[in-house]
Order: structure tokens, then C-alpha cells, then sequence
């Protein structure tokens, strides 16, 4: 059970001017009940050790009995002093409220040297009135292998609040990828938080997708600690409606010759409202530390809003960082050659949130995913969404 | 002045700008921001009652208003310790003869009347917190225009409702605390009036400096370009170094119209003691132009965003800047551009360097309005880190909410190539010297924007401030 709340959340490292209001986000959180066991569910490829709580609470996290509590506590007593308190992106009042809702917990260790064919799943459905919330802790140990997804969706009819809490230990060589796709109704609040250390020549790869909600927040930090270290981040995010999306993006490249990635592409259709504040941090002694950024914006209606605030900061010379946004409408040459094909204007902007939908439907990592997607692209797109997809 | 003779700073030291003159004669408020200091500033300019108003207004704000969380930390200004008001032992005059000789000489130092005699329209001079000269070619004022102290100005009644109009109305006093500062205590600066379709072949310049240990500068710039004529104006300014604290929170206002275009060029160059606190702003109507050049080389603590309002359709902005952040600088500069009708354009190129423990940062805004349709923006921001003791920030923000817009935006921080180094070396040519070299050609993109005089003296503060950058 929680209480009603507002919460900040998403608050960029090195903020501008308030009048912007671009800064942070603000949450109003409603009262709401703990989500039942069928909320969030877990499967664990079963080479992996893990250890779960149920909604009873039967095993607890802080129990202490099993390996991957104490691998994972080694894993952050791994990382340099300071950073011990774990930093995620969408702050501390968001990760305490989504720590707290949470009644399913998971933690999983990738044994050294393992590579995991399976993909371990997170699915969280959305309950009327509920908080559904999953939190998980991952740890890759030393060169082993893993691949995550996580869905978040809305079957049924209700609102409320569904999202996560992970940590993902990358350990060194060891390769973590993480997919999430978000595919809630229009009546629902998601919140998504992401922290990560990645070790020497560690790799985290993410690919979010954000398609659906009332007001979605991800945050993600990721902490690029060790030599050659890498994370890179995809994004993809569709507005519709009245919808509202904030992402707060905070990469902390403390490694020497360590890489970062941030990659976004977005479609803001009807009256929708859309932030992103994405920071690469190089932080000194980062040398040979290379940090890209790139946004691509594209606008499909005059009533939608976006904010981009993509932000560098620099305490080392020897490195690269370069970050770019474009945002704007069609091309006028694209828009030519499509009416040419006998598609009017509107249609032509319908095709661009339907590419997105196809897009996440062809990624989807099972057909519970691409069904979901399928279904929200009817309910924002209605009839255009089959006839577009069909190329009639 | 030819670009011959300026090039001679190249062989001289920083005692250029940092050299001090005498207070003796002049007179110096208390230190400290209290009503009865604001209403002794007012009482000695014989101001309208309407301003001692708006004065005692602002200096309410400005205890109202925070200080600024987000920019670098001003908690080495102790507004209890400035004086905000001092006045030179002068008048002001309209021939530099009649100038007392240490202030004459000051400004000698400077180049000013040299310059005013090979190439400038008219000239003002603020010495601390007045104006001691201000002259303009008669051939120009013959045409209508009009370069005036704006205190001169605010006591001729053709002018004070035009004054009256403007002032402050594009930077209110609530706008930030210290433009609420700037609103009570202003003193000195300079009022532009440019008829309806004339164009001016030379720069007005203005130059400001500041004497005084200890003291603030808080001159207002209004100037109005009206319908179809164009105008050109520079801004310059220095200060000694003192060990303490100094500020400077002035205001310019640009009102340009249909059709107008105007040029602001500055060459900032405060002693690394000050807290450069001051704020631009222009608005522009159909058609209109509004082009700033901005050179941040002085201050020790430096927030400067010149801000174009674009509410004419088819007006644009570009705004070309470079900032040099050396040893114990915190330079946090940038501009803010508002595109509020359609067709609007704006373009902003900046440069940043640090060196010696410098912190530069790049803070830009950029507000695309529902009646912006069919406008574009490009931003581009370079930073070039020299050593690994000093810091670069780039930060920033775009708010879109029109649709058929294109927004731009691509920043890239790093340091010299070691490639381009290898290449200048090998051709004989001394690390230091390569170095410039390449520093140089990074700001050619804001030098070739400026005049020539100006070119090369921007050039030569790149030269100073890289002494002892190597090795």
C-alpha cells in the first residue's frame, strides 16, 4: 500500500535555468494497493542462480542464505569508494517509492564465464489501482553473458502505476543486453529506473522502448567505471494523445578509454509532451573516454511539446564527447514522394508512428510483446494502424 | 587606429588593461544596498520621480529573489562590500581634451580616441559609475541619430517618454536578481536612437571602465533601430585587478525594427577579480536582423547570455561567440533565443577554450513558440580543453512546440590533435607557437565576424592568455 505523493524525480546533475522547467520532474503518485502475485513475474533461465520473494514475502532479500545476495554485495563493495550508494536515474524519492511498492523482488547472478542463450523475463502488468512494481538486482559476473527483457504492459482496463527498479552489475568482460518495452493504455503512470556499474571491458547495451501511458519516466544511470568500459543506450519512444514522456539519462565515464553511446528517436503525434536531459559526464581521469549523444525528434502535430536537453560535461582533455539533436517536421521531399504515392498528409504522419509500432512489434522478443504492441497501435491509431502496416 | 598599430599590443604585457589610477576626486557612495543609497544615486542624477520609483521597486525584488543555483558559485560577492556607486572627478564632456588627464590617459591606454578618430561614428566613455565622454561625428547626428548619455537623454522631454517606454521593459527587474540590482542602482550607459532608413557606415563604440577598488558598474545601453536602417555597435570594456571583489551588472536593451538591422559586437576583457553579472536582451520585429558578436575573455566569475526575442516574421538572430576561461575563471556563458513568429531563423555558433584550471561552460535556451511555424534553428558549440586541469560544460536546451520547424543542434568537446601538433612541429614551428596557432584558427569563426582592429586585438588576448600555456 502506498500513500498519495509527489515525488522529484529524473533531476539532470548540472541543472539550468529554472524558468526553462526542464530541470527535474514532477510526480503526483495517487494511494494505491499493492499489486496481486499474477502483477509481475519472473523466468529465470535455469542455469542462472537466482533468488526470488514471492508476494508473501516468503523468502527475504535480506535474508543472507543465498549466493547471489552475497555475489551481489561484493559486486558493489567491487566498486570504487564513493559509489557504494548506488545512482540511478531517476533519483533517490523514486527509487525509496519503487523500492518500497515493489512486492516481487529477484536477484540473479550470472556465474563467471557463463553465457546465457536464454533471455531471462520480466513481465509487469498493470493493475486498477494497484502499484505493479518489480525490482530487480542482476549481476554479470567476470566474462559471463546475459540477455534481459522487460515488458511492461496493461491488459486490462484500470489505472494506476507499473514500472521497475534495476541494478545491473556488468562485470569485467561481461556483457549484460536489456530490452524493455513499455505498452501501457493511456491511463496508466510508468515509472522506470535504471542503475548500472559497468566494470573493465564490461558492455551494458539497452534498448527502451516507450510506446503507451499516461505520463512515463525512465530514468537510467549508468556508471562506466572500468577500463574500456562501454554502455550503450537505445531509445525509442512514440506520443500520443495527451501522453507525457521524461527521460533522464545520466552517464557517469569514469574509465579510461571507456565508450558511451546514447541513441534516440522519437514520434510526438496529437498534443503530447516529451523531455529528454541526457548527460555525459567525463569525469577526470577518464582518458581516451569517448561519449556520443544523438537525438532525433521528429514532429507530427502543432499542439505536441518537446524539450531536448542533451548535456556534456568535461573535467578530462584527452577525450571525445560530441552530442547532437535534430528536431522537426517531414522533410518536405519525403512528404512530396509520399503524397506522389497517394497518401495524404495525415496518413503520412500516421505512417511514422506506425513504423514505430512496427518497429517495436518486429523486435519484440515473443509474440505476448508483438501482441501487445499490435493492440496499442489499433487503440492510438485505429483503423490507419492495419491499413498502413498492410501498405494499402 | 589601423590594424598596423593594434597589432603592437601583440608586444606588450597584460598592463594593457591592468594598470590603476588614483581615486583622488572622486566620490564614493557607502558600501553596501540599502533605500537610502538608492535614493542618494537618485537624488544626484536629478532623475524623474517615476525612476526613483522603479529604483526602490527593483531594490525590493532583488531582496525577494534568489541567488542562482544553477551557474557558478558567486559566494565571493559580498553585496555589503561593494560600493555601487562612484563618481569620477568630472563631468561629462564632448572633447577628450577637456577630460581630466588621468582619466584621458586611461582611456588613451585604451585606444579609444585613436580609434574614434580613424573609424568610429561616435564614442561614449564610462569611467566607474558616469560617463565622462561622449561625442559624435557631426555628419551622423545631422541624420537623425542620436548618441547620448542615457541620463543626458532622460532630461530632454523629447526623449524621457521614449526612455520611459523602454526602460527595462525587455529586462524587468523581476526578470533575475541581479537584473532587480541593476534596476536599482544603474548608473552611466548609453541611449542609440537610429531614425527610420538610416544606415550607418561606422560602429557607434561604447567603453566602460572600471577604476575604483572595490565597486560595481551598472551602466544601461538602450538603443532603438528603427524601421530600415542599420547600425553597428560595439561594446568594450576593462578593469584593473584588485584583490577584491568587483562588479559589473549592467543592462543593454535592443529594440529593433521592422526591417532593422543592428550589430552588437563586444569585446569583453574585465580584470579576474570581477563578477561579470550582466544581461542582453534584444527584440526584433518583421524582417528584422539582430547579429551579436561576443568575446568572453575577463572576469573571474562570468554568467552572460545575450537573449533575441524574434516576434517579427521573418526576422533572424546570429550569434557568434568565443569564451577563454584561464586560471581561476569560471566563465558560464552562452545566449537564449525566442523564435515567436514565423519564417523566423536563428543561428548560433560558439567557442570555448579553458586552460590553467579554467571552468567554461556553453548554456544555451532555445524556445520555439506555437507561432513559430516554419522557422529554423542551427547550434553548433565547440570546446577546446588545453590542459587536464580545467573544465568544459556544454548545457544546452531547446523547447519546441511548433510543428514544421527544423532544430539543430551539435556540440563536440576535446582537446588539440596531436595530429595538427605533430604537423606544426614539424615544420619548425615551437610548441607555444603551434599552439596559439591552432587556438587562433579555432576562433576565426568569431574574429572574422569582428573589425579588423578588433580581429586583431581579440586575437592578441588569445596570445596573453595562452603565455605559459605549454610546458
Amino acid at each position: 500500500m502506498t500513500t498519495q505523493t509527489a515525488i522529484k524525480a529524473n533531476r539532470m546533475p548540472a541543472i539550468t535555468w529554472h524558468k526553462f522547467k526542464g530541470n527535474e520532474a514532477e510526480i503526483e503518485l495517487p494511494a494505491l494497493a499493492a499489486h496481486d502475485a499474477g502483477a509481475v513475474a519472473f523466468t529465470v533461465p535455469p542455469a542462472l542462480m537466482f533468488m526470488e520473494t514471492t508476494i508473501n514475502g516468503d523468502v527475504a532479500l535480506d535474508a543472507g542464505t543465498a549466493p547471489v545476495k552475497e555475489a551481489f554485495d561484493e559486486a558493489l563493495a567491487a566498486a570504487p569508494e564513493g559509489l557504494q550508494q548506488w545512482e540511478t536515474g531517476m533519483g533517490e524519492a523514486a527509487d525509496a517509492w519503487l523500492d518500497a511498492a515493489a512486492k516481487r523482488r529477484l536477484a540473479v547472478l550470472v556465474p563467471e564465464g557463463h553465457t546465457e542463450e536464454n533471455t531471462l523475463v520480466i513481465r509487469i502488468q498493470a493493475q486498477d489501482g494497484a502499484a505493479a512494481v518489480a525490482a530487480v538486482d542482476l549481476v554479470a559476473q567476470a566474462h559471463s553473458r546475459l540477455k534481459v527483457a522487460l515488458h511492461v504492459d496493461s491488459p486490462t482496463a484500470g489505472s494506476g502505476v507499473a514500472g521497475s527498479r534495476v541494478r545491473v552489475f556488468v562485470g569485467e568482460g561481461a556483457r549484460v543486453e536489456f530490452a524493455s518495452v513499455q505498452t501501457l493504455d493511456a491511463t496508466w503512470q510508468h515509472l522506470d529506473n535504471i542503475g548500472a556499474y559497468v566494470a573493465d571491458s564490461g558492455r551494458f547495451i539497452a534498448e527502451q522502448t516507450v510506446l503507451g501511458a499516461a505520463e512515463s519516466y525512465t530514468g537510467f544511470a549508468s556508471n562506466v567505471a572500468g577500463r574500456e568500459a562501454d554502455t550503450t543506450v537505445d531509445t525509442r519512444y512514440l506520443g500520443h494523445g495527451a501522453n507525457k514522456i521524461d527521460f533522464n539519462y545520466v552517464i557517469r565515464q569514469r574509465g579510461v578509454q571507456s565508450t558511451c553511446t546514447l541513441t534516440a528517436n522519437g514520434v510526438l503525434m496529437d498534443s503530447s509532451a516529451k523531455v529528454l536531459r541526457g548527460t555525459i559526464d567525463l569525469i577526470h581521469g577518464a582518458k581516451g573516454a569517448v561519449g556520443k549523444e544523438n537525438e532525433t525528434v521528429l514532429l507530427v502535430n502543432e499542439d505536441v511539446r518537446n524539450k531536448t536537453i542533451p548535456v556534456i560535461l568535461c573535467d578530462e582533455d584527452d577525450v571525445q564527447g560530441a552530442h547532437g539533436a535534430t528536431i522537426g517536421h517531414v522533410n518536405p521531399e519525403q512528404l512530396g514522394y509520399m503524397k506522389t504515392r497517394g497518401l495524404s498528409a495525415e496518413q503520412v504522419e500516421d505512417l511514422f508512428a506506425v513504423a514505430t509500432f512496427d518497429y517495436a512489434a518486429s523486435h519484440a522478443f515473443d509474440a505476448s510483446v508483438r501482441a501487445a504492441v499490435e493492440r496499442l497501435g489499433t487503440r492510438v491509431l485505429g483503423d490507419a494502424y492495419e491499413l498502413l502496416q498492410e501498405g494499402e | 587606429m589601423c590594424a598596423k598599430e593594434r597589432s603592437q599590443v601583440a608586444d606588450i604585457d597584460r598592463s594593457l588593461y591592468d594598470f590603476t589610477k588614483s581615486e583622488e576626486g572622486s566620490e564614493r557612495l557607502d558600501a553596501g544596498l540599502t533605500p537610502e543609497i538608492v535614493r542618494e544615486i537618485s537624488a544626484r542624477k536629478n532623475e524623474p520621480e517615476w525612476m526613483l520609483e522603479h529604483r526602490l521597486k527593483s531594490l525590493e525584488i532583488y531582496h525577494q529573489l534568489p541567488v542562482p543555483d544553477w551557474g557558478p558559485s558567486i559566494e565571493g560577492l559580498d553585496m555589503d562590500n561593494i560600493v555601487t556607486y562612484v563618481k569620477p572627478p568630472t563631468e561629462q564632456k564632448s572633447d577628450w581634451e577637456s577630460v581630466p588627464e588621468d582619466i584621458k590617459d586611461t582611456f588613451e591606454r585604451l585606444g579609444i580616441p585613436e580609434a574614434e578618430r580613424a573609424y568610429l561614428a561616435g564614442v561614449g566613455a564610462q569611467y566607474d559609475s558616469e560617463l565622462v565622454y561622449h561625442n559624435i561625428q557631426e555628419s551622423v547626428s545631422e541624420l537623425g541619430v542620436v548618441y547620448s548619455g542615457i541620463e543626458e537623454a532622460l532630461e530632454d522631454p523629447k526623449w524621457e517618454a521614449i526612455i520611459r517606454e523602454h526602460f527595462m521593459k525587455l529586462i524587468t527587474p523581476d526578470d533575475h536578481k541581479f537584473a532587480a540590482l541593476h534596476g536599482a542602482v544603474w548608473s552611466g550607459g548609453s541611449f542609440v536612437y537610429v531614425p527610420a532608413g538610416v544606415k550607418m557606415d561606422f560602429p557607434l563604440q561604447s567603453y566602460f571602465r572600471l577604476n575604483a577598488k572595490g565597486a560595481g558598474q551598472f551602466e544601461h545601453t538602450l538603443i532603438i533601430v528603427e524601421e530600415g536602417a542599420d547600425l553597428h555597435f560595439i561594446e568594450g570594456c576593462s578593469a584593473p585587478k584588485y584583490n577584491v571583489a568587483n562588479l559589473h551588472a549592467g543592462a543593454v536593451e535592443l529594440f529593433v525594427r521592422k526591417g532593422a538591422k543592428l550589430r552588437y559586437s563586444t569585446i569583453e576583457n574585465w580584470s579576474k577579480n570581477m563578477y561579470n553579472l550582466n544581461t542582453k536582451r534584444a527584440v526584433v520585429e518583421d524582417d528584422g536582423v539582430i547579429e551579436w558578436v561576443s568575446g568572453s575573455f575577463g572576469s573571474h566569475v562570468g554568467y552572460l547570455y545575450p537573449m533575441s526575442i524574434l516576434n517579427g516574421a521573418h526576422s533572424t538572430c546570429e550569434f557568434t561567440g568565443i569564451t577563454f576561461s584561464g586560471a581561476g575563471q569560471n566563465l558560464d556563458t552562452g545566449c537564449k533565443v525566442v523564435l515567436n513568429a514565423p519564417y523566423t531563423s536563428a543561428h548560433v555558433d560558439t567557442k570555448g577554450i579553458s586552460k590553467g584550471g579554467g571552468i567554461q561552460t556553453f548554456r544555451s535556451s532555445v524556445l520555439v513558440t506555437e507561432k513559430a511555424e516554419y522557422s529554423n534553428v542551427a547550434v553548433a558549440c565547440a570546446s577546446l580543453m588545453l590542459d587536464d586541469e580545467s573544465r568544459s560544460d556544454t548545457i544546452p536546451a531547446m523547447d519546441v512546440r511548433a510543428e514544421h520547424v527544423n532544430v539543430g543542434h551539435e556540440a563536440s568537446i576535446g582537446r588539440i590533435g596531436d595530429d595538427m601538433m605533430f604537423y606544426l612541429m614539424s615544420r619548425g614551428i615551437s610548441e607555444a607557437e603551434a599552439s596559439t596557432m591552432i587556438v587562433n584558427g579555432f576562433a576565426d569563426p568569431v574574429s572574422k565576424e569582428l573589425p579588423l582592429e578588433y580581429a586583431v586585438e581579440m586575437n592578441n588576448l588569445i596570445k596573453l592568455e595562452m603565455e605559459g600555456a605549454i610546458g
